[in-house]
């Protein structure tokens, strides 16, 4: 990740002690900011922890620099990815951008006068999956259940998502992943970064009903891995799934089952779930508070 | 030794005159080539989006002379990984198309799009990319005229020089 910083903010990175570095925050003007595993700190221009008055200061030289970097010179090709707000680098890392917003007839076209990127440490966690795949999964994949990942944000459903899809595609089974915000299987250039099993087939960029369409027509799968359901539009897509005998694992906000059903398009939309998975952090990120068997959104 | 000191003078004069002729087909040559090469850069930000360093990397293969010299050090100068503007490394670039005979025009019409590619949208890249192509349409066609003109006008100076000096010095 540290390739993609301006040499000199790479420079600092280099002589400081991290343990396991999760971010780097750079915002123009103000004190260079990484997070490790003991959290957030602030580092000084030779890769010391410090306070924010002695802290480097980013000019505006590091974060062109950078831009320059992450976009490879190329902002054209990234232009999907900006209107997102981020792009994601080979080995899966993310830099969220922060700047100015360009809107033409109502939808942002792209981001000027860019003032802070966050760069994010792309990590897989395998076996995430492990206390839940065997019942997620039969042993040799021949009988799967459609699962919902339930939490609020920031507690892995992600991650649990990946290793799911990762561990039922090494059960033997075809998985396809629609990746509408390339969270899951992080792609560069169309290639995974992160591990998401030996036969997943991954809709980067897609969005979920063209992603269905064209996984049901092209790539036959028997399970479709997919991020955030919670819109009306989703009844559609994943009834169509259910219709063609495809199980789906997909993840949803929420913070419990109840709340869930209780929403306007969870009727239609949750009754092709056999399987509920509600996350916390209670015990850090990945805690898994309950498995729920379910039919019929009930 | 007479017919042979006049031999060694008719070949000179007229190796030169041809050397010069020669410079306005390679200025010709040198353009058509700047053209495939921005007709190849347009349709690969048009329908592949491809990042310059990939692009700049695999054209340098594609051409040779001046142009895939050109390709060849601005694609270096991206992977090089300092994060410079990218107007800077097309610059180097640029320095070696001057001393490659490429016309002033076209290395300030060059220079221009250095400016702005890779900075925008793929419909503002694909403006700037056709206003290239066109001003090197036109540069084009004045080098071929001139080329057509010059290169006989050369050739014969060459050879007739020669054989003028040949009269006045045997």
């Amino acid at each position: 990740m540290q390739k993609y910083l301006a040499p000199s903010l790479r420079g600092i990175l280099e002589q400081a002690t991290l343990s396991r570095l999760e971010e780097v925050r750079i915002r123009l003007n103000r004190p260079l900011m990484v997070k490790d595993a003991r959290g957030f700190s602030f580092l000084s221009h030779n890769g010391q922890l410090s306070v924010p008055l002695q802290a480097y200061i980013v000019t505006r030289d590091d974060l062109e620099r950078t831009v320059q970097l992450v976009t490879e010179s190329s902002w054209y090709a990234w232009e999907q990815e900006i209107q997102g707000g981020y792009l994601t680098l080979p080995g899966g890392h993310r830099v969220g951008i922060g700047g100015q917003a360009v809107y033409s007839h109502g939808v942002l076209k792209t981001i000027k006068n860019i003032s802070s990127l966050n760069f994010r440490q792309g990590r897989a966690v395998l076996g995430a999956a492990d206390p839940i795949i065997g019942q997620v999964a039969s042993k040799g994949g021949s009988q799967v259940l459609s699962t919902l990942i339930v939490s609020p944000p920031g507690c892995g459903k992600t991650t649990l998502l990946r290793d799911l899809a990762r561990q039922v595609a090494n059960c033997g089974l075809q998985v396809v992943i629609i990746d509408e915000r390339s969270e899951i299987a992080s792609c560069y250039l169309g290639v995974p970064q992160l591990d998401v099993g030996v036969q997943t087939d991954v809709l980067d960029g897609y969005g979920k009903e063209i992603g269905v369409h064209h996984a049901l027509r092209g790539l036959g799968p028997q399970v479709v891995v997919t991020d955030e359901i919670g819109h009306g539009a989703d009844a559609q897509v994943l009834s169509e799934l259910a219709r063609s005998g495809v199980k789906v694992i997909a993840t949803c906000h929420g913070d419990s089952w109840e709340n869930l059903r209780g929403r306007s398009w969870a009727k239609e939309s949750l009754g092709i779930f056999e399987l509920v998975v509600i996350l916390s952090r209670r015990m850090g990120p990945g805690t898994i508070e309950s498995v729920l068997r379910v039919r019929g959104g009930t | 030794m007479k017919g042979v000191a006049a031999g060694l003078i008719l070949f000179s004069t007229g190796a030169m005159g041809l050397t010069i002729a020669r410079s306005f087909s390679h200025q010709v040559h040198s353009l058509r080539q700047l053209m495939t090469f921005v007709q190849v850069l347009e349709s690969e930000i048009r329908f592949a989006r491809t990042t310059l360093p990939h692009v700049l990397a695999h054209q340098a293969t594609q051409f040779s002379g001046a142009i895939g010299m050109f390709l060849s050090i601005v694609s270096t100068g991206l992977k090089a990984g300092h994060g410079e503007p990218f107007i800077v490394v097309w610059e180097a670039g640029l320095d070696s198309l001057a001393s490659n005979g490429v016309p002033g025009s076209t290395l300030e019409d060059l220079r221009g799009l250095g400016d702005v590619l890779g900075t925008s949208d793929v419909t503002e890249q694909i403006k700037h990319l056709n206003v290239l192509l066109h001003r090197l349409e036109q540069t084009l066609k004045r080098s071929e005229e001139e080329r057509d003109k010059q290169t006989r006008l050369w050739q014969y100076l060459g050879f007739s020089s020669g054989l003028l000096l040949c009269l006045l010095l045997l």
